[in-house]
């Protein structure tokens, strides 16, 4: 409890809170408090924890800077100096041309040793379509715009991956490169770059494919390898109603710089393998699963059947373990529509450097797929699931941590939102992925979600530093009017929310194991819900991360 | 490639930026006012489309930083902003509110000074900090910045005209099933007046009437083109694109409008919260290209916040 009132009292009287904060486990609304009258669009967060700087963390989410940065030149990041309890919009992506959209799939992250912050997105330019932009700063809060590093036209879905080589910052931007005939999943990489010439290009596909044309995801491991996480359209498996996709792990054991780069991993023959989508041919990337359906939702396809979010091929995350000195132990998360629900994510593990995998779980109807490793060896796996109610749907943003392969794990809600119309924009909804990392024992990520200030949505608690009423489940202007005739409501919208889970349980949990000794109630699967668990205790344990047996 | 346009385009922009600058800030300006003013009101118009924020201020010290996390340096100025003229619709009124100021140099600044500050957004957090990008003496900027920003010309007297006949701005997706008694009064108002047609100064909507009574279930049906939702390119480039802005004749009182289904995003503001966007450049821009009218007088309610200048 002590714990808790220390950390209201740290935060100052800037946030507004729907409850009392537990230590262990912090959600913050983003939007920083002058920023508080934005009524936009915010999806598609993206997260950048600094490797020394335990209090530094950088940010992106949707945020048009066009009447507040310079002009039609520069959009906004977010960068928090307290470890994520209060965030500031700073103008410094070069965005040329600015025109009613913000850049596109940002993704950053600070170099090895935090002396620069790299930033990778999309920015259509004329003459330069779906241009991928990359830039550096070694300072995320000086006044000049970033510096520009590389271009490179008809690219979708960047990942950015930087890693230490001899004292040296390897940047490697992986994406859809869609000037090769068929796309390909592709990595541009140098070594402390300081301009364009210096990259060079890695094609991660060895196979003959239909195309690729979703995301590619990396993730290192001290021990220097790279693991590169793709899909690809399987060329010998086609249906003109279904998008099939194969999920593909590469793995290089050089940083990236193998004379044969990213072939270290090559499938090997399966005892059972199906006729149609045949495994084992011996060439570089494993294929964890193959020819799984996908849905595609068009520009008007999207309903409530969904939560009027988007389908789209672009959902991967992987992670190794920090606690495996070799780097053997791998995990990968993506979603499909295999089952009979809208969509489904998995999380798969392999102990062997991907070669061969087992699922752990699979979530119904479920999106944005996130995976880390703490230095304890607890995978930590963020989704948004959906929760059917005949009211409004709900988009559920839940974290799994676990010791055991998902046999058991403490369960997290950081947000249930409703899903409204109301807030549809243009698609995604709350956007096509969340970003979780391990740093130390810590989980730090990032979600998007409706930001209507209900304490009811938020189980865990929240701060927002926007003025908003809880009691009154709305947005207030940031700056209140006297006059008592007007009313300061403010637009409800889709925010970007920071949150950290520390190691330690919830003081709460020892209460409500307690409360439960008297009247065992069955632990509830993993898959479930906290919303459809009768027992209240067991309930509200699925909901701030108790350990259940 | 994208390096070649992307410094090609922020050449040209600061090449223009730091002309407007010099022309307005340097000796010769001071010397010959009367000529000066044109070429002013002329580069005004040309930052206005490159800065976000536009304020007189006293500076209160010079080497100085209100922003925690910025250290003070030789190129920050702490000032208190007494008028903002222009206001990113994200940060509202900032007047009164101590604010830093990246400088490129501090020539002929000193403490107590008042400055007419054009600048953009660098740091929005718990406080404010912005980039000058020119900046004028405050003594010999008000009556030019009042012409152009507030004269009768002005971005801000074309969109006071608009709301003067409009009965409410929509620039989202809206269909009203009723209007509460005071509304649709207003609306009978404008009607009696003459006009044959509400206007939507960033959608243009057609709006079918049925006849409007001061009652409770007054219906009043507005429809709005879907295409410009759903093609995000055709948008507003601005900030303000999913906003409903209900004008001072309602009070703000929110049920003031009933929607047909779900309640859409809308934003409960008076005409004196929607007159600063006037001077935000992309919706300056759209206001440019609709038909003007004869400018009238402004409300008699109207309270300016965002775009007041001194006595």
């Amino acid at each position: 409890m002590r714990a808790a009132i220390v950390a209201l009292l740290a935060t100052g009287a800037h946030g507004f809170y729907a409850q009392v904060l537990h230590a262990q486990v912090r959600v913050v609304n983003m939007i920083p408090a002058m920023f508080g009258d934005e009524t936009t669009w915010n999806p598609e967060p993206t997260l950048a924890v600094h490797p020394t700087d335990r209090s530094l963390l950088a940010a992106s989410s949707f945020l048009l800077g066009t009447d507040v940065c310079e002009g039609r030149t520069l959009s906004p990041m977010l960068v928090s100096r307290d470890t994520g309890k209060t965030w500031s919009v700073v103008c410094n992506i070069p965005t040329p041309g600015l025109a009613g959209l913000p850049p596109q799939d940002v993704v950053m992250r600070w170099g090895s040793r935090g002396r620069r912050l790299y930033a990778a997105f999309i920015w259509s330019l004329p003459g330069h379509p779906q241009s991928l932009q990359v830039f550096s700063t070694n300072d995320v809060f000086s006044p000049r715009p970033m510096q520009f590093l590389v271009g490179h036209d008809t690219v979708d879905q960047p990942d950015l991956l930087v890693i230490d080589r001899k004292g040296h910052d390897r940047v490697m931007v992986a994406g859809s490169y869609k000037d090769s005939i068929p796309r390909t999943a592709a990595i541009l990489w140098a070594d402390d770059p300081t301009g364009p010439t210096q990259f060079k290009r890695i094609d991660l596909e060895h196979r003959k494919i239909g195309e690729q044309d979703f995301a590619v995801r990396l993730d290192a491991h001290a021990s220097g390898r790279v693991y590169a996480l793709y899909d690809a359209v399987p060329f010998e498996y086609k249906d003109n109603n279904t998008t099939f996709l194969d999920v593909v792990v590469a793995r290089d054991d050089a940083g990236g710089a193998s004379k044969n780069p990213f072939a270290a991993l090559r499938e090997k023959p399966r005892p059972s393998s199906p006729a149609n989508c045949p495994i084992g041919d011996g060439l570089p990337g494993v294929r964890v699963v193959r020819c799984r359906p996908y849905a595609y939702d068009g520009w008007g396809a999207v309903r409530d059947t969904f939560g009027f979010q988007r389908r789209v091929p672009v959902q991967l995350s992987v992670a190794t373990d920090p606690t495996d000195k070799r780097g053997n132990t791998v995990y990968v998360a993506w979603a499909d529509s295999s089952g009979s629900d809208h969509q489904r994510v998995t999380v798969a593990k392999s102990v062997d450097g991907g070669q061969g995998w087992r699922l752990l779980l699979s979530i119904p109807n479920a999106m944005n797929p996130s995976v880390a490793v703490d230095s304890l060896g607890r995978l930590g796996f963020l989704f948004q699931q959906l929760a059917y109610d005949s009211v409004a749907n709900r988009w559920v943003t839940r974290l799994l941590v676990t010791r055991d392969d998902m046999q058991h794990a403490r369960e997290y809600v950081l947000s249930t939102t409703p899903a409204l119309l109301d807030l549809v924009r243009m698609q995604p909804y709350i956007g096509d992925w969340t970003e979780l990392h391990a740093r130390g024992s810590e989980f730090l990520g990032v979600f998007s979600a409706a930001n209507i200030p209900d304490s009811a949505n938020f189980p865990n608690g929240v701060v927002y530093q926007r003025r908003a009423s809880f009691a009154d489940r709305m947005l207030l202007v940031r700056r209140p009017v006297d006059d008592s005739l007007r009313v300061d409501q403010l637009a409800p919208s889709i925010d970007p929310f920071f949150f950290s889970v520390r190691a330690a349980e919830s003081p709460e949990c020892g209460t409500l194991r307690t409360a439960l000794a008297g009247s065992p109630a069955p632990v509830p699967s993993l898959t479930t819900l906290p919303r459809a668990i009768p027992d209240s205790s067991r309930r509200r344990m699925t909901q701030i991360g108790c350990d259940q047996q | 490639m994208g390096l070649a346009v992307n410094r090609s385009a922020a050449s040209t922009r600061w090449a223009l930026v730091a002309a407007c600058a010099i022309a307005l800030i340097g000796p010769r300006a001071t010397h010959a006012q009367l000529i000066t003013i044109d070429r002013l009101a002329d580069s005004l118009g040309k930052l206005r489309r490159t800065s976000t924020f536009a304020f007189r201020a006293r500076i209160d010290s010079l080497r100085a930083s209100t922003v925690p996390g910025i250290p003070a340096s030789a190129h920050t100025i702490a000032v208190t902003p007494t008028v903002s003229l222009q206001c990113p619709q994200a940060v509202g009124v900032y007047a009164g509110q101590p604010l830093t100021v990246f400088v490129e140099d501090t020539t002929q600044l000193a403490p107590l000074q008042e400055w007419w500050f054009f600048a953009s957004g660098w740091v929005i957090g718990d406080h404010i900090g912005v980039r000058s990008v020119a900046r004028f003496h405050a003594a010999r900027a008000d009556s030019a910045l009042e012409r152009d920003f507030l004269g009768p010309n002005g971005p801000r007297a074309q969109l006071a005209h608009h709301l003067d006949d409009t009965v409410f701005v929509v620039t989202g997706r809206i269909s009203l099933d009723s209007v509460r008694p005071n509304v649709g009064t207003t609306i009978q108002r404008i009607i009696n007046r003459g006009a044959t047609a509400i206007s939507f100064p960033f959608i243009r909507g057609t709006v079918m009437r049925t006849p409007v009574e001061a009652h409770l279930d007054s219906t009043f049906n507005v429809a709005v083109p879907f295409s410009l939702i759903q093609t995000p390119l055709l948008q507003v480039p601005d900030a303000y694109q999913h906003l409903l802005f209900l004008l001072h004749v309602t009070l703000n009182e929110p049920g003031n409008l009933v929607t047909s289904g779900p309640k859409p995003p809308y934003m409960l503001r008076s005409a004196d919260d929607i007159l600063p966007i006037a001077d935000s450049a992309g919706v300056a821009a759209v206001i440019a290209t609709l038909p003007k009218g004869t400018f009238g007088a402004p409300p008699t309610d109207f309270v300016t916040q965002c775009g007041t200048l001194p006595p």
